[in-house]
C-alpha cells in the first residue's frame, strides 16, 4: 500500500475515534428528535455511513492509480 | 409451527449450501466465480457476525439502549487500520505459509512449539463456549418454533444435536478435505459469504415488517416509546455504558477482527488476493451499518409490543409467530441458523487446524509412533483433524447443554473477544517491533489469560459453590483487593469493560517491559526481521539458511507422506524451474529447496513442526545467528588482516630497500677488503722477498765477505722491523675498524705531549737537515682525550712531514673556545688535489707523485683518521698557498 494511502486510512481511523468516542458523542448525547428520530442514533449512524463513503473513496482512488501504474 | 417445516425448510438450506460449496469447489480454477471474489472476502469477514449478533444485540439493546453499538462501531472505526494490518500480516502469511493465528505466533517467536500450544489452548478455552452460544441460539430457536418444552428431551430428540452433527460432516466434506491447510477452502468461504447475504436479507425483511407492517414507521416507533412508556433514556448513553466501556469494547471488537480464530481463517487464510482487503474496508463497514440499522427500532418496538418480563433475546421470532406468519418466522429462523453455522464451521476449522498443527503433530513427531507409520503420515495427520472436528463440535454441545443455556448470548460473546484481544500484543507488536521477543510473547499471554479467567470468566460462573461465592464476594484469600470483580479496588467500571481493562493492561505492560529487558534467541531474531520487514522482503528463499547436508531424496520422502507423491513432484518441479535449480534426486538439496520444502510443510503441519521435521532429515542443524555472526566477524578481520599486511609488505619493501643499500655498502666494503688484503700481501711481500733473497745470498755465499754480509744483515733487520711495523699497524687499523679499539682520556697538556715529540724525532729532522718550529700561545693548553693515540697521530703526521719536506716544519696550535686545532706544515711538493680524498684511504701511497720507493706502510694517515674520529674531531688536509701542505686536525676541548 502506497504510504500517502497508509496515512489518510490512519488519519480516518484517528478521526472516527474522536468523533464516535466520548467526550465527542456527548455532545449529540441528548434527548432531542431530528424528523422524529432521537439525535444520538442519528449522529452515530450518520458518522457511520460518511467513513463508508469516505473509504470507498479511498480505497477507489488506489486501485484507480494502481491501475494506471500497470 | 409444525417440526416438519422446520426440518424441510433446515434440509432444503443445508442442500442449497452443499450446493453452493459444491459448484464453488468446481469453478476454484476457472475465472468465473459465483460472485466477484473481492466481494466474497469482503462478504465472508461479516462471520464476524454470529447468532449472537442476529438474536442477541435485540436482546441487548431491549437492555441497554444504544450499549450494544461498541461492538459494531469498533470494528468501523478501526476498520482503516485494520485494513493495513492486515494487509501486512496476509504477506507475512503468504510467505511462510502460516494457517491460524496460534502458527502466525509461534511463527513470529521463534517458530516455538510451547507458545503455540499455548495459544491453542487458551483459543479452545476462549472460543469453545463461543461456539456453544451458537448452538444454544440454535436450539432454542426450534424450541421456539416447535413450542417444544426443553425439559425432558434426551440426545436423541435433541434437534440441536443433529444440526450439530450435520454441521461436522459438512466441516469434514469441505473443510478438512486436503492436508495442506494453505488451499483454500473456496467451497467454504462461498457458503459463508453466501450465509452472510442470507442473515442480512433476513434481518432486513424482519426490520422492515416490523417497522413498516406492524408500526407505521420508525419515527412511528420512537414517538410511542418516548410518549407511551418514557423509554427515552434507551437513545442516549447513561450511566450503563461508561465511556471508558463505550471504548474499551470498541477497541477489544475491532481486535477481534484479526484476532478470533475464525476472522483470522477468512481475513487471511483464505485470502487469494492482497486487493480484496481495500475493498473489504468499506464493504465490511457497510454491512455492519445495514445489519445495525433496525436494531434499536425493533428492540424498542419489542419493548413496546410485548409484556416486560419475556426474554428479549428471542424478539426477532417472537414478532412473526405472535402475528401467525410462519414463512417470516421461518425466514427469521434461516437467517439465525445462517448466522450460527457460518460462525461454527469456520471456527471449527480455525481451531482444528491450529489444535492439529499446534498439538497434535509435534507430538506425533516427537513421538515414536511416527517411525512406524512415516508412509502414512498424512492421513493419520488428516484423520485426527476429523477426529477433532467431532470432538469440538461435541465440546461445544456439552457447553450448551450444560452451561450456556443458563446464560445471555451477549457476555460469553464478549468475554471471548477480550480472550482472543490477550494476543493483540504479541501480533500487532510483533510485526511492527522487532525487540519483541518469545519471552515476553509467552508471559503477557498468560498473565493476560490469567487475568481474563479471574475477571471475566469466574463471575460469570452460575454457581453456589462457596468458595466460589467467597472469592467473588470478598476476593481470593478474603483479600478486599483481589475481588475479580474489583480488582484493586476499581469499582468504577462494569464487569465486562473492568476484566478487559485489567487483563490488557497487565499484558501489554508485561510485554513491553520483558521485551526490553530479555533478549531473543538468533531463531527468534531471525523470524522477527523476517515479519517486521515483511513489506519489504519480497524474497523469501533467502529467509531460512539450511545449513550443512540435505539430500533430495528425503525432501521428497518426506513431502511425499504429507502432501502425496504426485503434488511433491509438481510443487518441486515448479520450483525448482522457476528458480533454474537442478533436481537430482542422488544429490545434495540445494538450500533453497530445502526451504521451500519447508514452508510447503508448514502450511501442512504447522512452521514450528515443519521445522522439526526438516531439521530431522538434515544431516546437521540449522545455521545460527551466532555462526553468521562469526563468517561476518571473521571476514571483518581478514580485511584487518589484510590492511595489516600490506602494512607490512609496505615496511618490508623499505627493509629491502636499506637491505639492498646495506648490500651494495657490504659489497663495496668486500672489494676494498680484497684490496686491502691483496695490498698487505703485496705490501709483506716486498720485505720479505728482499729479506730473503739476501738472506740466500748470505746462505749460498759462505766466503762472503764479512763486511758485505755485515750490510746485508743489517738490511734484513731493516726489512723485518718493517714487516712487524707493518703488522702492527695492520693489527691497529684492524682493531679502530672493528670499533674494539677504546679510548682512554685523561687530561694532559698538549704543548708539553708536542715538545716531547719533537725531542724523540729531532735526530732524525737533523739527519734531513730539516728545522721544527712550533708555535703556540704560552699558557698551558690542556685536553681531555686519549694522551697515547694523540702522540701516535701527532708523531704520524710529524714523522710524514719529516719524509716529504725540504727544509721547515712548522707546528701551530690554535686553541678556540671549542676545540684545540693542530697543524702540522711541511714544505715539500704538496698534494694533488685529484687525491686529495684518498690520502687518508689505507695503503694509500702518493706513489704517483714520487718517483722515489714509498716510505712507510700507507696505514699512518688512516690511523690517524680513525683516532682523530674516535675522539669526534676531524682531520683534514691543504695545500699551502706557496709550498708544500699542511695537515690539520682538531679535537673538542670537551669530551
Amino acid at each position: 500500500m502506497k504510504s500517502k494511502n497508509t496515512i489518510s486510512l490512519l488519519f480516518v481511523t484517528a478521526i472516527l475515534v474522536i468523533l464516535l468516542n466520548y467526550p465527542i458523542i456527548e455532545i449529540a448525547n441528548k434527548h432531542q428528535l431530528i424528523y422524529g428520530v432521537p439525535l444520538l442514533p442519528i449522529y452515530i449512524f450518520a458518522v457511520w455511513i460518511l467513513s463508508i463513503l469516505i473509504l470507498y473513496f479511498i480505497s477507489n482512488t488506489h486501485f484507480n492509480s494502481k491501475n494506471k501504474n500497470e | 409451527m409444525s417440526k416438519l417445516l422446520i426440518i424441510i425448510g433446515l434440509v432444503v438450506y443445508l442442500a442449497i449450501l452443499f450446493i453452493i460449496a459444491t459448484i464453488a469447489e468446481r469453478r476454484r480454477h476457472t475465472e468465473k466465480s459465483l460472485l466477484p471474489k473481492s466481494l466474497i472476502y469482503a462478504l465472508s469477514l461479516a462471520v464476524y457476525c454470529t447468532a449472537w449478533t442476529f438474536y442477541g444485540s435485540i436482546g441487548n439493546a431491549s437492555k441497554t439502549g444504544l450499549g450494544f453499538l461498541p461492538v459494531y462501531l469498533g470494528p468501523t472505526i478501526f476498520m482503516p487500520l485494520i485494513g493495513i494490518v492486515l494487509i501486512k500480516i496476509i504477506k507475512i502469511c503468504k510467505s511462510q505459509r502460516i494457517t491460524s493465528i496460534a502458527d502466525f505466533i509461534s511463527s513470529r517467536y521463534g517458530k516455538n512449539i510451547s507458545l503455540g500450544v499455548i495459544v491453542s489452548v487458551f483459543c479452545i478455552l476462549g472460543i469453545v463456549p463461543y461456539i456453544a452460544i451458537q448452538l444454544k441460539a440454535i436450539s432454542a430457536t426450534v424450541n421456539l418454533l416447535t413450542q417444544y418444552a426443553d425439559t425432558q428431551h434426551t440426545l436423541f430428540t435433541d434437534t440441536t444435536f443433529y444440526i450439530a452433527i450435520g454441521l461436522a460432516f459438512f466441516i469434514i466434506l469441505y473443510g478438512i478435505k486436503n492436508i495442506d491447510t494453505t488451499e483454500r477452502h473456496t467451497g467454504v468461504v462461498t457458503v459463508i459469504a453466501f450465509e452472510a447475504i442470507i442473515k442480512l436479507i433476513a434481518f432486513l425483511v424482519i426490520g422492515i415488517y416490523i417497522c413498516y407492517f406492524l408500526f407505521n414507521n420508525v419515527t412511528d416507533i420512537f414517538s410511542h416509546a418516548i410518549s407511551a412508556k418514557n423509554l427515552k433514556n434507551y437513545f442516549v448513553l447513561h450511566e450503563k455504558t461508561s465511556p471508558i466501556s463505550w471504548f474499551l469494547i470498541s477497541v477489544v471488537s475491532g481486535l477481534a477482527i484479526i484476532l478470533l480464530p475464525r476472522q483470522f481463517q477468512v481475513g487471511v487464510v483464505e485470502n487469494t488476493n492482497e486487493q480484496h482487503v481495500k475493498k473489504a474496508i468499506w464493504i465490511f463497514p457497510l454491512y455492519l451499518f445495514l445489519i445495525n440499522l433496525f436494531v434499536l427500532p425493533i428492540a424498542v418496538a419489542g419493548l413496546l409490543y410485548f409484556p416486560s418480563g419475556m426474554d428479549m433475546d428471542m424478539l426477532l421470532l417472537q414478532f412473526p409467530l405472535q402475528n401467525q406468519s410462519n414463512i417470516l418466522a421461518l425466514i427469521v429462523f434461516i437467517g439465525g441458523f445462517s448466522a450460527a453455522t457460518g460462525m461454527v464451521i469456520v471456527e471449527v476449522i480455525a481451531l482444528t487446524t491450529m489444535i492439529s498443527n499446534n498439538i497434535i503433530v509435534p507430538v506425533l513427531l516427537s513421538s515414536r509412533f511416527m517411525d512406524s507409520n512415516k508412509n502414512s503420515i498424512g492421513k493419520i495427520i488428516l484423520n485426527s483433524r476429523r477426529i477433532g472436528v467431532f470432538i469440538l463440535i461435541l465440546l461445544a454441545y456439552l457447553f450448551e447443554k450444560s452451561v450456556a443455556e443458563k446464560n445471555s448470548l451477549v457476555s460469553i460473546g464478549l468475554i471471548s473477544f477480550a480472550a482472543v484481544a490477550q494476543f493483540a500484543p504479541a501480533v500487532i507488536l510483533g510485526i511492527y517491533w522487532k525487540m519483541a521477543n518469545r519471552k515476553a510473547a509467552v508471559s503477557s499471554i498468560i498473565i493476560g489469560f490469567s487475568i481474563w479467567f479471574y475477571t471475566l470468566v469466574l463471575p460469570s460462573i452460575n454457581n453456589e459453590n462457596v468458595l466460589l461465592q467467597s472469592i467473588l464476594d470478598h476476593g481470593l484469600f478474603s483479600i478486599e483487593l483481589l475481588k475479580p470483580t474489583a480488582l484493586l479496588g476499581l469499582n468504577i467500571l462494569d464487569p465486562i469493560s473492568h476484566g478487559i481493562f485489567w487483563s490488557l493492561l497487565f499484558n501489554l505492560v508485561s510485554f513491553i517491559f520483558i521485551s526490553l529487558y530479555t533478549t531473543a534467541n538468533e531463531e527468534e531474531k531471525h523470524q522477527a526481521i523476517l515479519f517486521v520487514h515483511a513489506d519489504k522482503e519480497e524474497d523469501t528463499d533467502k529467509s531460512s539458511i539450511w545449513k550443512g547436508i540435505t539430500y533430495l531424496k528425503d525432501i521428497q520422502q518426506v513431502l511425499n507422506n504429507f502432501v502425496g507423491e504426485q503434488r511433491t513432484k509438481l510443487l518441486l518441479e515448479g520450483y525448482a524451474s522457476r528458480h533454474t535449480i537442478s533436481l537430482v534426486s542422488e544429490h545434495e538439496a540445494d538450500a533453497r529447496i530445502v526451504s521451500f520444502a519447508e514452508r510447503v510443510l508448514g502450511g501442512v503441519i504447522g512452521s514450528a513442526s515443519a521445522r522439526l521435521m526438516v531439521s530431522s532429515v538434515t544431516k546437521d542443524e540449522k545455521i545460527s545467528f551466532y555462526e553468521v555472526l562469526d563468517i561476518v566477524k571473521e571476514s571483518q578481520q581478514i580485511i584487518e588482516l589484510n590492511k595489516e599486511l600490506r602494512k607490512k609488505s609496505l615496511e618490508l619493501s623499505k627493509a629491502t630497500n636499506e637491505l639492498s643499500q646495506l648490500n651494495d655498502q657490504l659489497k663495496s666494503i668486500d672489494e676494498l677488503k680484497n684490496e686491502f688484503l691483496a695490498t698487505v700481501t703485496h705490501e709483506l711481500r716486498t720485505p720479505l722477498t728482499s729479506i730473503r733473497a739476501l738472506s740466500e745470498i748470505v746462505y749460498d755465499n759462505p766466503e762472503m765477505e764479512e763486511e758485505q754480509k755485515q750490510e746485508y744483515l743489517q738490511i734484513i733487520i731493516k726489512e723485518t722491523e718493517k714487516l712487524s711495523h707493518l703488522i702492527t699497524q695492520v693489527l691497529n687499523l684492524e682493531k679502530y675498524e672493528s670499533g674494539r679499539q677504546k679510548i682512554y682520556p685523561t687530561s694532559f697538556d698538549i704543548k708539553t705531549l708536542i715538545e716531547e715529540i719533537i725531542e724523540s724525532l729531532q735526530t732524525l729532522a737533523l739527519e734531513q737537515k730539516l728545522e721544527i718550529k712550533l708555535n703556540c700561545p704560552n699558557s698551558i693548553l690542556l685536553v681531555h682525550a686519549d694522551k697515547d693515540l694523540i702522540r701516535q697521530v701527532v708523531y704520524n703526521l710529524l714523522s710524514n712531514a719529516i719524509k716529504f719536506s725540504s727544509s721547515t716544519i712548522e707546528i701551530f696550535i690554535r686553541s678556540t673556545l671549542y676545540d684545540l686545532e693542530i697543524t702540522v706544515k711541511d714544505d715539500g711538493n704538496g698534494i694533488d688535489e685529484n687525491s686529495k680524498h684518498l690520502l687518508f684511504d689505507k695503503f694509500y701511497q702518493s706513489k704517483s707523485n714520487q718517483l722515489q720507493k714509498p716510505v712507510g706502510s700507507g696505514l699512518g694517515l688512516a690511523i690517524c683518521k680513525k683516532i682523530i674520529e674516535l675522539h669526534n674531531g676531524k682531520i683534514r688536509v691543504e695545500n699551502n698557498e706557496g709550498k708544500g701542505a699542511s695537515f690539520i686536525f682538531a679535537i673538542p676541548l670537551i669530551h
